[in-house]
């Protein structure tokens, strides 16, 4: 299987010198459903953003698909269509996602910026309102959904990109039970698709249900383990140190 | 009305004095011209309000879209609008959280200095909301150009409804130019 991601040494400070990620080293191959665990403020969300190529390592590197992403590599039109079209990234508040005025324009914001003919665009918005069923919010402004209205809407704006790679950061937070397991079948759906997905979680139970991989960042902001959900799970003193149980 | 105030004293608009007050006494031309500016400025902010309120935000947008207004500037608006309404509930929120947690009333001077703290407080999550919502549109391919699917177009009810507009308003100033000069 090709890597999709590549993480050598990086290490993420913020401005005023706080530190956000350190030492990560992380491959994720094609097809990898991978749940990035750990309490509040260890990284996670970092770690999503630099995958995202929306913020970059102090130092370190990272290569997506072969190819370093670097801010330089970003600028190059063709390098920028073709990793946001590969890319898809789900905001953990679905207010910040949730930019344009209708949810027809939300689900069409994405293929339009990548250049596509306004009748695929249009075909894309019906199939995945159709999947996600919100065919009845299309003319609706997103601020007037509920919150589980919002994620499936969020969600959707990313799916008419077509991504291979899906990044959520915390899905599955302030869903009601129904909500999230429609969110875990939809899961479920792109490991069948062969889809790569990475989630960002602190919700142990729904990160155990959907990836078959769990990556557990401490509050040093370091990768200490990561392996199979099971054999994470059952180490209860290490869950412990990172202050996940 | 108070910017307005300044052009009605004789400093500016010299004339007959109906208000004595020394320099600053108020003339029947300047008095005149300060009352045609506000109603004007009047007239323009209750027909605007009037097709804001009288309209569904997302139409007025296409509405704005199909006046070839950039779509750049209409995505503002819209993402403007939507920021007020979040921060407002944030507003609301943080109200009603400390009304309810409020036994004893507070004094003027704690309830300036809750306000002027929630203020920075919103004016810096606006800030953040600002990046967010950048990046959200860096993340879907977001470049600079926008495009959109709204196509909409003048019908022929549109258009004879602006020629009416049109034809109505020129009738106004040929009323009060022509037909009745000062």
């Amino acid at each position: 299987m090709s890597a999709d991601y590549r993480l050598d040494g990086v290490r993420l400070e913020y401005r005023a010198g706080i530190l956000g990620l350190d030492a990560i080293d992380l491959t994720i191959t094609h097809g990898d459903q991978v749940a990035v665990v750990g309490a509040n403020g260890s990284g996670k969300s970092s770690l999503l953003k630099i995958l995202d190529g929306l913020i970059f390592p102090t130092s370190g590197s990272v290569t997506a698909c072969g190819a370093p992403l670097t801010e330089d590599a970003l600028e190059d039109p063709a390098f920028r269509r073709e990793f946001r079209s590969r890319v898809g990234f789900v905001f953990q508040e679905a207010d910040v996602q949730l930019f344009c005025s209708n949810a027809r324009d939300e689900l069409a914001f994405g293929p339009l910026q990548l250049g596509l003919d306004e009748e695929e665009v249009e075909s894309r918005v019906r199939e995945v309102a159709q999947q996600l069923r919100i065919e009845k919010l299309l003319d609706r402004p997103p601020y007037t959904l509920s919150g589980g209205e919002k994620k499936r809407l969020a969600i959707g704006s990313v799916l008419t990109m077509r991504p291979h790679v899906l990044l959520l950061d915390e899905p599955t937070s302030a869903l009601d039970p129904r909500s999230q397991g429609w969110l875990l079948g939809i899961l479920q759906e792109w490991k069948r698709e062969g889809r790569t997905v990475v989630i960002a979680t602190h919700d142990l139970s729904a990160a155990a249900q959907s990836a078959d991989r769990m990556v557990v960042l401490s509050e040093d902001h370091t990768v200490v383990a990561d392996g199979p959900p099971e054999q994470v799970l059952a180490q209860r003193e290490l869950l412990l140190s990172v202050n996940l149980i | 009305m108070l910017l307005a105030l300044p052009s009605a004293t004789r400093l500016i608009t010299p004339g007959a004095v109906v208000v004595p007050l020394g320099s600053l006494s108020l003339t029947q031309p300047g008095l005149m011209g300060a009352a045609t500016l506000v109603a004007r400025v009047v007239a323009a902010a209750g027909f605007s309000l009037l097709v804001v309120w009288t309209m569904r935000w997302t139409e007025l947008l296409r509405a704005l879209t199909a006046l070839r207004l950039p779509a750049v500037i209409v995505a503002t608006l819209a993402m403007a609008h939507k920021q007020i309404l979040t921060l407002l509930r944030t507003v609301e929120q943080m109200h009603l959280a400390r009304e309810s947690r409020t036994i004893a009333p507070a004094t003027t001077a704690e309830n300036r200095s809750w306000v002027t703290e929630r203020m920075a407080y919103v004016v810096r999550k606006s800030m953040k909301n600002a990046d967010d919502v950048y990046d959200a549109m860096l993340s879907r391919g977001f470049s600079g150009p926008l495009r959109s699917l709204v196509r909409l177009h003048m019908g022929v009810r549109d258009w004879a409804w602006a020629t009416t507009c049109l034809l109505g308003c020129t009738a106004m100033v040929l009323v009060d130019r022509v037909l009745m000069p000062r």
